[in-house]
């Protein structure tokens, strides 16, 4: 894999650090008078979302993390591993418990996640910002309370728990925020 | 910046080249004249931490953007040119670009007969003022370089050690990098941490620098006759008594080649013509200012030009 010089840093870029690869997420050039310039960066490590500070000195090189996003239908889950599969070669992968992570309550047969790949293994999924996803349980709403914009807890097919204005009715399709878990709009 | 429209780059343009005009004027009040100096040139001025841009023309001969003026205007001082300034692009290779970082740059920088170098950086301050205009109601504090790090770190100039200076990194979260060294430490304090407190709209003089950060300046009692000018945590200007003992900046280039090369980057070649005829530039005091900074600053944008 190639190495970036700290010339070249800038938020999104992928880099290998102690073996973890990480993601910059903000990249601030110190160069004090006619002194040693430095990068400080924010990087996230990809596998378990922590976030680090760290400071190069200018010149540096550090390693690519080989990183990339691609689409991946859901299929099935086996009981141990969350098993995608690429539309288009039919090709399937298997996603741990770990790098599935949160996103597993969002996913819905045959549609469609990013997965994010090092060295040709998952370790993450991300959901879409919007689903829309059909309400399998929710108690029936009171009638006059939709005035007071009353919520309720409301499941869904993928199993993920939401509030919902009290006029959703179970077997609706909602449409639903998934950084927030929050509920947007009514499908007709 | 953005530049929303046409009328807003016009208007921007046009604060810009009075701003140009006033820095003129204000040159011209004082009997300073405007020279204009090489800005590619076979010879640079050897920085350990300032690259220049090396070009090759077909025939391999080699030249160097400049970094500064600062060649050019003190090779006319050293034949007797009087207070001078320029205004001139400024270039840096590696630089990371960014609101305040491009490779290249404009540079104003000015030279004082006889003036010690704390009435020039005075001199600096009227400047910004006159151009500022009120805006900012700028407000100037004047400090030693020791005195800073006391300061804001209480470190004792005496006792400087990597375990001291490591220890005010981990108190100040400031996280270094793999292989450092004291001077290294100093500068990621004053670059990420030290310049962060610095009220906003204050001019902030800071003096008497270290020797290791003499660069072209003079040295008494092991401290440099320098100052840096700090508008809030922006880094502005930079001036010197200068040095003109002839033996001790060949010393310093050929230090600052050795240490180059510790670094892996390359020595650079020394302008024997500069060296030789160093000792005659009389007393002088010179100073150099980032003005696409200043203008930013004055006109509170976010970003140079």
């Amino acid at each position: 894999m190639a190495n970036y010089n700290t010339s070249g840093f800038k938020s999104g870029l992928k880099i290998m650090l102690d073996n973890n690869p990480y993601e910059i997420i903000e990249n601030e050039f110190v160069k004090p008078g006619k002194g040693q310039a430095f990068n400080r960066v924010k990087i996230r490590n990809l596998l378990n979302n922590k976030i680090l500070e760290k400071t190069f000195k200018s010149g540096e090189s550090v390693p690519a993390a080989d990183v990339m996003n691609q689409s991946y239908e859901y299929s099935y889950f086996d009981g141990e591993f969350w098993v995608f599969m690429d539309g288009e070669t039919f090709e399937q992968v298997s996603v741990t418990r770990q790098a599935v992570g949160d996103c597993k309550q969002w996913l819905k047969e045959q549609d469609k996640y990013d997965i994010t790949l090092w060295n040709n293994e998952p370790i993450s999924v991300s959901a879409p910002n919007f689903v829309e996803l059909k309400i399998t349980q929710t108690d029936p709403g009171l009638k006059g309370d939709t005035a007071q914009g009353g919520i309720k807890p409301a499941t869904v097919e993928t199993g993920a728990r939401i509030n919902v204005p009290l006029f959703v009715e179970e077997g609706e399709t909602v449409k639903i925020d998934t950084r927030n878990s929050s509920y947007v709009s009514r499908i007709k | 910046m953005s530049v929303a429209s046409n009328k807003n780059l016009h208007q921007t343009l046009r604060t810009k080249s009075i701003f140009l005009q006033d820095i003129r004027l204000f040159m011209q009040n004082r009997d300073i004249m405007e020279v204009i100096v090489p800005v590619l040139d076979k010879f640079c001025i050897p920085d350990l931490h300032i690259e220049p841009l090396q070009i090759l023309d077909d025939n391999n001969n080699e030249y160097f953007l400049q970094t500064s003026p600062e060649l050019g205007i003190k090779k006319l001082l050293c034949q007797g040119a009087g207070d001078c300034y320029s205004i001139l692009p400024a270039f840096r290779a590696n630089e990371n670009i960014g609101p305040i970082h491009k490779q290249e740059f404009t540079m104003l920088e000015w030279y004082r007969i006889g003036l010690d170098y704390m009435d020039l950086s005075d001199e600096v301050v009227e400047l910004f003022k006159l151009l500022d205009n009120n805006k900012h109601n700028l407000r100037v504090k004047k400090i030693t370089h020791k005195d800073l790090f006391k300061k804001y770190c209480g470190l004792d100039y005496k006792k400087i050690t990597i375990k001291i200076l490591k220890k005010i990194c981990a108190e100040k979260n400031i996280s270094l990098p793999f292989a450092t060294n004291k001077q290294d430490i100093l500068d990621l304090i004053m670059g990420s941490y030290i310049n962060k407190k610095f009220a906003k709209n204050t001019l902030t003089i800071i003096y008497n620098y270290p020797k290791e950060q003499a660069s072209l300046s003079v040295l008494v009692n092991n401290m440099s006759c320098r100052f840096e000018i700090y508008w809030g945590d922006t880094e502005l200007a930079n001036g010197f008594l200068e040095l003109r003992n002839k033996k001790e900046q060949q010393q310093r280039f050929e230090t600052t080649n050795i240490k180059r090369g510790q670094k892996n980057l390359s020595a650079l070649p020394i302008d024997d013509d500069f060296i030789n005829n160093l000792e005659n530039m009389k007393n002088t005091s010179g100073v150099a200012v980032g003005i696409d900074r200043l203008f930013m600053k004055i006109e509170n944008h976010n970003a140079i030009l």
